[in-house]
């Protein structure tokens, strides 16, 4: 496990950036790095989909006259959609470097606080309305 | 490697393809309920957003190839630059909600 570049044949010099991850270790599989490319892209669009449902709850408690609570709950997942966004790109860092380091692959640590952050969510929204409808 | 079983770059580009459209539509989304606020701050933030979103949306230019005499085997081109592109296109959109969801 060297700290040099990895060697291949002809390619002269590996300039791809990030240096932090493509100036350690040696090249995986290109199908690896692929699969890699899209999980963050699946984290991407889990990110977008919270946005989204900021959006569309702030939107839709306007029209309907719901209480400021939906606009908290509908800002605070805007923000949870901005931090995903972030968790996708370091996350594809993170892999990309154990896989050339020919480590374990990290454990998915924002996988557990996803679910939960998404009953919590859920929990409220079914809290409102109960109290609504009754 | 001759072709891969796996269509992994037709895969990967779809993916691309999926993030794309997603982030059209929630920007898009996001400049109509802006609109219909008739908040024009928010409104110009939502459509700087868009344009953010129509550059992460097209694929980028392939390299060129055989002019650089790469085997076909080479690497995948790095999808950093593009990845983080794609973040910044949603951090900006969901301070667009948050704007939203304050006015």
């Amino acid at each position: 496990m060297s700290a040099e570049p990895a060697s291949q044949g002809s390619r002269s010099a590996d300039t791809r950036r990030p240096r932090s991850v493509y100036g350690f270790g040696a090249e995986p599989d290109p199908r690896f790095s692929m699969a890699n490319e899209r999980t963050a892209l699946a984290w991407m669009r889990t990110a977008l989909a919270f946005v989204a449902g900021g959006v569309g709850l702030t939107s839709v408690a306007r029209i309907a006259g719901l209480s400021r609570l939906m606009d908290v709950v509908a800002a605070v997942l805007c923000v949870l959609g901005a931090l995903l966004a972030v968790v996708a790109v370091l996350g594809w860092r993170r892999r990309e470097l154990a896989m050339r380091l020919e480590r374990p692959l990290p454990a998915p640590v924002v996988l557990p606080w996803l679910g939960a952050l998404v009953a919590v969510v859920a929990l409220v929204l079914a809290g409102y309305l109960a109290v609504q409808t009754r | 490697m001759s072709r891969d079983p796996g269509l992994q770059p037709e895969r990967t580009a779809l993916s691309w393809q999926r993030t794309g459209v997603a982030t059209l539509l929630v920007a898009g989304g996001a400049a109509a309920a802006a609109v219909h606020r008739g908040e024009l701050l928010v409104v110009g933030a939502a459509l700087v957003v868009l344009a953010l979103a129509a550059v992460t949306a097209v694929p980028p230019r392939q390299p060129p190839g055989h002019a650089s005499g790469h085997a076909p085997s080479h690497p995948p081109a790095p999808p950093y630059a593009r990845l983080v592109r794609a973040a910044v296109a949603t951090a900006a959109l969901a301070a667009v909600g948050v704007l939203l969801s304050m006015t």
